[in-house]
């Protein structure tokens, strides 16, 4: 699934890191989600769109 | 630091603390069996290498439930890829067999279940390194596992061709001990598991 997770990511200033930080995950798994290896999990998912203030699909898209 | 980053460190110091117990067991053992005529203090010798075994799985199973979500699915995902590579060698080695090749001993079989999940799980493990932060830091970061992995294979090349002890059940569990302990503290302190 693509996404713009490194695109929103880039546009506050985060790294990796920061972003694992505030989502309680690894940078392991941020990176997975970036590089389009893994999809995360609806709760996973809505944590993100939270955190970026957006919608799910103005994240995702099939 | 987040309970997440934390927890590889907890679990590589729980797994270098068994593996030291194992150590320490697996000689006070055989010093035992070979000394004791209590029955129930050669029993209790006899069971005692199950301690660190049971702390060793306590330790997968709290690594496991302190991982995030994408790691738990790697973690499954090299488990059933390590069973389904010991399977395999198993079932193939029944026509070999019949060809006439040795059976298998009861510890060949047990290191050939640990060599399937080390190596399946070095794999994956160098997979996700490589994606993060390329081939170099992949291999650099995997050595100590691959060591782990490589040493009770290479004992046996080399006793081969030099005067080394067999390598039975209790040396295998005590190289495979040394071995583990040598790369957790590798883990804990050179690479710093940044994970």
């Amino acid at each position: 699934m693509k996404n713009r997770v490194r695109e929103l990511r880039g546009q506050k200033g985060w790294s990796q890191a920061d972003l694992a930080d505030k989502l309680n995950v690894s940078r392991q798994t941020v990176n997975a989600i970036e590089t389009e290896r893994y999809d995360p999990s609806l709760p996973l998912a809505f944590a993100l769109a939270k955190l970026f203030k957006c919608r799910l699909e103005e994240i995702f898209e099939p | 630091m987040t309970y997440v980053k934390t927890a590889p460190k907890r679990y590589f110091l729980e797994v270098i603390a068994a593996l030291a117990l194992m150590f320490a067991i697996v000689w006070l053992r055989q010093l035992v069996l070979r000394r004791a005529a209590d029955p129930a203090l050669v029993l209790l010798a006899k069971l005692l290498p199950l301690l660190p075994v049971l702390i060793i799985a306590v330790a997968v199973w709290r690594l496991y439930r302190s991982r995030d979500e994408f790691q738990q699915q790697v973690m499954l995902k090299s488990a059933a890829a390590g069973s389904f590579l010991a399977l395999l060698i198993f079932l193939s080695y029944a026509p070999l067999h019949a060809l006439g090749l040795p059976p298998f001993s009861r510890q060949t079989g047990l290191f050939i279940m640990a060599a399937s999940y080390v190596l399946c799980g070095t794999v994956f493990a160098f997979l996700n390194v490589r994606a993060m932060s390329g081939t170099r830091r992949a291999l650099v970061s995997l050595a100590p596992l691959a060591f782990l992995l490589f040493l009770p294979a290479g004992y046996g090349i080399l006793s081969l061709f030099l005067p080394l002890p067999r390598l039975t059940f209790p040396y295998g569990m005590i190289l495979l001990s040394a071995g583990g302990v040598m790369a957790g503290f590798y883990m804990i302190f050179v690479r710093r598991i940044e994970l």
